[in-house]
């Protein structure tokens, strides 16, 4: 199925697991699918120089975000047979704990719908113009930087 | 005259305390960077790509009134 329309992936706090389950709930009806495949990002309690994270408020360069976000639905529509695939990020603060990336990629058989889950995710992670301060408890922050090795 | 806005992300809109502004008298991207790292030093010891309009370049590329230069420091998302 192509897609060719910019669509919105952000969502304004934490994704919750409820919010998860509605958009699997919602493929119910779409009898062509025969698997899903599912990343959820987590914010992590990391330690660093003795205190430990409380949480990340995540920013975005959110018109050009969306933009090179079509680009890679576009790409992994190309590559991967898949039957839909839905992404949504956190901006905003997002609890130790708490989810900040949902990837959902379907498909008639598993492995396409796993192959482009994984590219999705990295490709995310390497090209999307977000950021993330990660809060500790005393109110200081520092500023995450993703690992390109997961 | 033309004005090219300045758009700041991360911890570099922090560092300089603000998070764009507007500039003119300049022609290429690297004039830019110049000025900002002259009014901003703090910014000549970061880590940023540069996205003219929303693309990434990376090279010294010719401007006009009504571009957007983005400052982008490394990616945190996921």
């Amino acid at each position: 199925m192509a897609e060719h329309k910019i669509r919105n992936i952000f969502v304004e706090g934490p994704i919750t697991g409820a919010f998860v389950g509605e958009k699997i709930t919602h493929h119910m009806n779409k009898t062509d699918i025969g698997g899903h495949s599912i990343f959820l990002g987590q914010v992590r309690a990391d330690v660093i120089d003795g205190k430990s994270v409380t949480g990340i408020e995540y920013t975005a360069y959110t018109d050009m975000a969306l933009e090179v976000m079509h680009k890679i639905r576009q790409d992994i529509f190309a590559r991967y047979d898949l039957t839909c695939m839905h992404v949504y990020h956190s901006l905003g603060l997002v609890k130790t704990g708490e989810n900040s990336l949902f990837v959902f990629t379907s498909s008639k058989h598993r492995s396409p719908a796993i192959k482009a889950c994984e590219e999705c995710v990295e490709r995310i992670k390497k090209e999307l113009p977000v950021w993330g301060k990660e809060l500790f408890e005393d109110q200081s922050h520092v500023w995450k930087v993703n690992k390109m090795d997961g | 005259m033309p004005i090219i806005k300045i758009l700041f992300f991360g911890q570099l809109g922090e560092q300089i305390g603000k998070s764009s502004l507007e500039m003119n008298d300049v022609n290429t991207t690297d004039q830019i960077i110049e000025a900002l790292k002259s009014q901003y030093p703090i910014l000549q010891h970061q880590t940023y790509q540069l996205a003219l309009d929303k693309e990434i370049i990376n090279e010294n590329t010719p401007v006009t009134g009504g571009q957007v230069l983005a400052l982008l420091p490394p990616y945190a998302g996921g």
